[in-house]
């Protein structure tokens, strides 16, 4: 019973698709707007039952659970951006969808399952699961971009959604058997053991693969360039809600995800003998996404398709940020960049706010979103003009809006963790931010200082979205102005993100290449229990495990620590 | 059969991955792009399946029922939009669906 209490919101999530999917055949035709506050509700409840179980840890009991879900604040954080993006994209669909022509309720529905997928990705900690949470999410997600039957361009945008999304799935499980292959496990604390313990077993290619088409398959997930093919158009053409959606929830939850496995996975000397290492590739799908998305989203002419690119370049600093902390597996950094998850809240919400003025433009089927139908918006309806200037200016990164806390703090992070390999590459990353104002100004001169040339496009009326665009832009100022209880949760969730795998190496100065694993006496929870709260048992320092190995076993200084056997975990 | 290595399963299996790829990225007609997809998927089980029966472990085959099982909801949302798609172009061609650029 307190199994199913500690997943809880998962369960409120999916049963609220359910409900709503009940309640959409009782509910008369056009009078589907209701749903969207019971999506909502059922969200709020979900994200409030995982504040709760946040507050107060719980560790499930059934082996079964215990060994695919880690119930952690890194899960519950990215749980909440999930959550929180999606009630923003089911209320602003409310009037959205039936303007566009889409009369039916199975978006919420949808929407719902999503949700629930995304979160199950998060908190996964078995591969097997991890690619169920994945098809969960993505299954619901490529019906819901295609769902307006009345568009060629979201139908264009379903099937090119589904087509990369399926590759990209089929890439993970490629990864997941190679990974089994090697080691016999599916689960990642166990793979992250063997593989330090055993190294990369008799085939190491195996391995090497592996890491290579994980970080192919993420790359896509979170429209890293070059896999970012599919996110301009698939942006564009899906409605805009569902869009907002994508770019804010989607791409955090690949995010917890590619976090949480290339880090676990990395502590291990996977590339032995070969000059690229998974951070290398990181790097370069980071450096690629900051300069494609930024100078490509220069001559986009639809707002869109810059946001889209805007979401690309967004991703290159985030995965400058990971790789920070992967660049230095081998030596210090035993958690996630503290940035990092503060940066994919203020990115989730502000990307929400900035889509959902565009989701609340355009009559009867209309779905142009040029700069010149949104020009002179400020004028016409200054509320929306307001939020978009707000989103904007937080995905632009400038004071006093969350964005700029986020990539300030980002930056910053990468500079004390890694100075000087980090120092380019940040040059790099605040260069392309100026040249992403560019953009993000663009669209507001267009909005404030131009007058529409044709037809503008006319705003609907609609008091549930505007109720969300408030809240969107309201938490776009507060993270920026009062910044302190996320930037603590972030904290938290970025301690939790590497999984208690073995403690990777480094008494200084560096004589111990790798700690064989951590001992059973030292770490009192051990096996199931780990993978259900890897918070409690990670060692608590960079030295603690060394020290805690010395003291268990009574090591004289100077013995190579990795020659150990390993302890038994389970 | 016990005579065949491991390794000559994988290399079958990378094999059937590859071709698929190909032939997603090369072919235009949607329902053939959805069986290289399937091809794909199905390399993936049987590296999955070699490596549980080298190891003798039931894992991996419960991972291959898994994923034939998501395989299939995938088809399912494939196959409804490629009839979402002949609906409107008439054909599932995928470069007579494309529209946007850049």
């Amino acid at each position: 019973m307190s199994d199913l209490l500690s997943i809880s919101p998962m369960l409120v999530t999916a049963f609220t698709g359910l409900l709503v999917m009940a309640l959409d055949l009782l509910a008369g035709r056009g009078r589907k707007g209701f749903l969207a506050w019971v999506t909502a509700g059922g969200f709020a409840v979900a994200g409030v039952l995982a504040c709760l179980l946040w507050r107060t840890p719980v560790t499930l009991a059934q082996p079964f659970l215990a060994n695919v879900f880690a119930l952690d604040a890194h899960g519950w954080f990215f749980a909440e951006i999930v959550l929180l993006s999606g009630g923003l994209a089911a209320l602003l669909a409310a009037d959205h969808l039936p303007e566009q022509g889409i009369h039916g309720g199975e978006t919420y529905g949808l929407l719902s399952f999503s949700v629930t997928g995304a979160i199950l990705l998060i908190v996964a900690t078995d591969l097997v699961t991890l690619f169920l949470g994945l098809e969960i999410m993505s299954l619901a997600l490529y019906v819901m971009a295609a769902s307006k039957a009345s568009s060629a361009y979201s139908a264009e945008a379903g099937i090119k959604y589904f087509l990369l999304g399926g590759v990209a799935s089929a890439f993970l499980l490629l990864t997941v058997a190679f990974l089994y292959g090697a080691t016999g496990h599916l689960g990642l604390v166990d793979i992250a053991r063997d593989l330090v313990t055993k190294g990369s077993g008799p085939d190491p290619l195996l391995v090497q693969g592996a890491m290579v088409l994980l970080v192919v398959a993420l790359g896509f997930k979170v429209a890293a360039v070059p896999f970012h093919f599919w996110t301009p158009d698939v942006y564009e053409g899906a409605p805009t809600p569902v869009t907002a959606f994508m770019a804010g929830a989607v791409k955090a939850a690949a995010f917890a995800v590619l976090a949480r496995v290339v880090l676990t996975l990395s502590r291990a000397p996977l590339f032995v003998g070969v000059d690229v290492t998974p951070g290398d590739l990181l790097l370069g799908l980071s450096v690629a996404s900051m300069v494609v998305g930024n100078v490509l989203g220069i001559v986009q002419t639809n707002v869109k398709r810059i946001l889209a690119y805007s979401s690309i370049a967004h991703a290159g600093y985030l995965l400058l940020g990971v790789w920070a902390t992967q660049s230095l597996a081998g030596t210090a950094a035993r958690t996630l960049n503290d940035a990092v998850p503060f940066y994919l809240l203020t990115h989730a919400v502000a990307t929400v706010g900035a889509f959902g003025v565009l989701a609340l433009l355009g009559r009867a089927g209309e779905e142009d979103m040029s700069l010149d139908r949104i020009a002179g918006l400020g004028r016409r309806h200054p509320g929306l003009g307001l939020a978009l200037l707000v989103s904007i200016l937080s995905l632009a990164g400038l004071p006093p809006l969350g964005g700029f806390l986020a990539k300030f703090n980002l930056f910053r992070q990468i500079l004390i963790e890694n100075p000087s390999v980090g120092l380019p590459w940040v040059i790099l990353a605040l260069l392309m931010s100026v040249v992403a104002l560019y953009y993000y100004l663009r669209i507001l001169v267009y909005v404030f200082f131009k007058e529409p040339e044709g037809e503008p496009a006319e705003a609907i009326h609609s008091t549930s979205g505007g109720i969300a665009l408030g809240i969107a832009a309201a938490l776009t100022l507060v993270l920026g102005v009062a910044p302190g209880a996320f930037l603590e949760a972030s904290h938290t969730a970025a301690q939790a993100t590497v999984l208690a795998a073995p403690t990777a190496p480094a008494v200084p100065p560096a004589s111990v290449p790798a700690v064989a694993a951590t001992p059973r006496d030292a770490t009192p929870i051990a096996g199931g229990a780990q993978a259900a709260s890897p918070s409690l048992v990670r060692p608590r320092g960079e030295g603690d495990a060394i020290r805690m190995l010395r003291d268990t076993r009574r090591l004289p200084p100077g013995i190579d620590v990795q020659r150990l056997p390993a302890p038994p975990l389970h | 059969m016990m005579d065949v290595p491991v390794s000559w399963y994988v290399i079958l299996a990378v094999t059937l991955f590859g071709i698929g790829t190909v032939g997603v990225f090369t072919r235009r007609n949607l329902l053939v792009v959805l069986m290289s997809l399937e091809i794909m998927l199905n390399g993936v089980n049987l590296a999955l399946l070699a490596f549980a029966r080298q190891r003798g472990d039931v894992q991996g085959q419960a991972a291959v029922f898994i994923v034939m099982a998501v395989a299939a909801a995938e088809v399912a949302v494939g196959l409804a939009l490629a009839i979402a798609l002949f609906r409107r172009n008439g054909s599932v061609d995928l470069d007579r669906a494309t529209r946007m650029k850049g």
